[in-house]
């Protein structure tokens, strides 16, 4: 809440808000070999779920305080791509992502692309919302 | 430059759709090493990216185009803590951050 009164305090009157971030759901670990998808297995990220939901009780606060009106939300995919799964690892060390990753997925993962030419893809459901700035009540 | 993170620009088009960027000031919370930013910035009139891991700034900053110097900058900062002047953005973007 604290932040979000600062965010409001920065805004221009009328300014808005765009917040987009991973639903907290497991994404979807693929391998896609020409137009072939094979499903490795979820990506389980429980650790960051309940964050999630504590930054939207938050969010919805603010709404809820009068400091900012939801206007619009939309939910889409995103998706990762890497050539191999230590691509994937170097990517996820140099954004500090602090999740782990099952180490039977990755097992899977390295098998399936040393069978094939294909790439790794990591599929994730995302939310992003547009609030408005409201004079403070 | 080719992001491994959403090459299709699924998410650049979602934030086109909700937000109208052109011309307006911009504060990026959590812009890490400008990967959204440099998705839009050609279109806003200024854009601070604030940013908590200092090797992450360094690399946008190192990775900022020379026409985009004059109105991209990245800071090494938190926003809890963070002096920003009041009433100075048209848009604050929460990228990944929340």
């Amino acid at each position: 809440m604290y932040v979000l009164h600062r965010i409001h305090g920065w805004l221009r009157p009328g300014g808005r808000v765009v917040d987009i971030h991973p639903e907290p759901e497991d994404a979807r670990v693929e391998v896609r070999d020409g137009t072939r998808l094979t499903f490795v297995g979820p990506y389980q990220r429980a650790a960051i779920y309940q964050n999630i939901h504590a930054a939207r009780d938050a969010l919805a606060k603010t709404v809820g305080a009068g400091l900012f009106a939801r206007e619009r939300t939309v939910r889409f995919e995103v998706v990762y791509h890497f050539d191999s799964v230590d691509a994937w690892l170097v990517y996820r060390a140099e954004r500090g992502t602090s999740t782990e990753v099952d180490p039977a997925l990755l097992a899977r993962a390295r098998d399936m692309l040393a069978k094939t030419p294909g790439e790794l893809l990591i599929r994730e459901q995302m939310r992003a919302t547009r609030y408005r700035r409201r004079l403070p009540p | 430059m080719v992001d491994a993170l959403d090459p299709e620009g699924s998410e650049t088009r979602v934030l086109n759709s909700l937000s109208r960027l052109r011309g307006r000031d911009v504060l990026e919370i959590g812009a890490g090493n400008g990967r959204l930013t440099w998705r839009y910035a050609e279109r806003v009139a200024s854009v601070i990216g604030l940013e908590p891991d200092e090797g992450r700034v360094a690399r946008a900053q190192a990775a900022r185009p020379a026409g985009l110097r004059d109105r991209v900058d990245f800071r090494h900062a938190d926003v809890v803590t963070v002096d920003l002047p009041a009433a100075q953005f048209d848009v604050v973007l929460f990228s990944w951050s929340i």
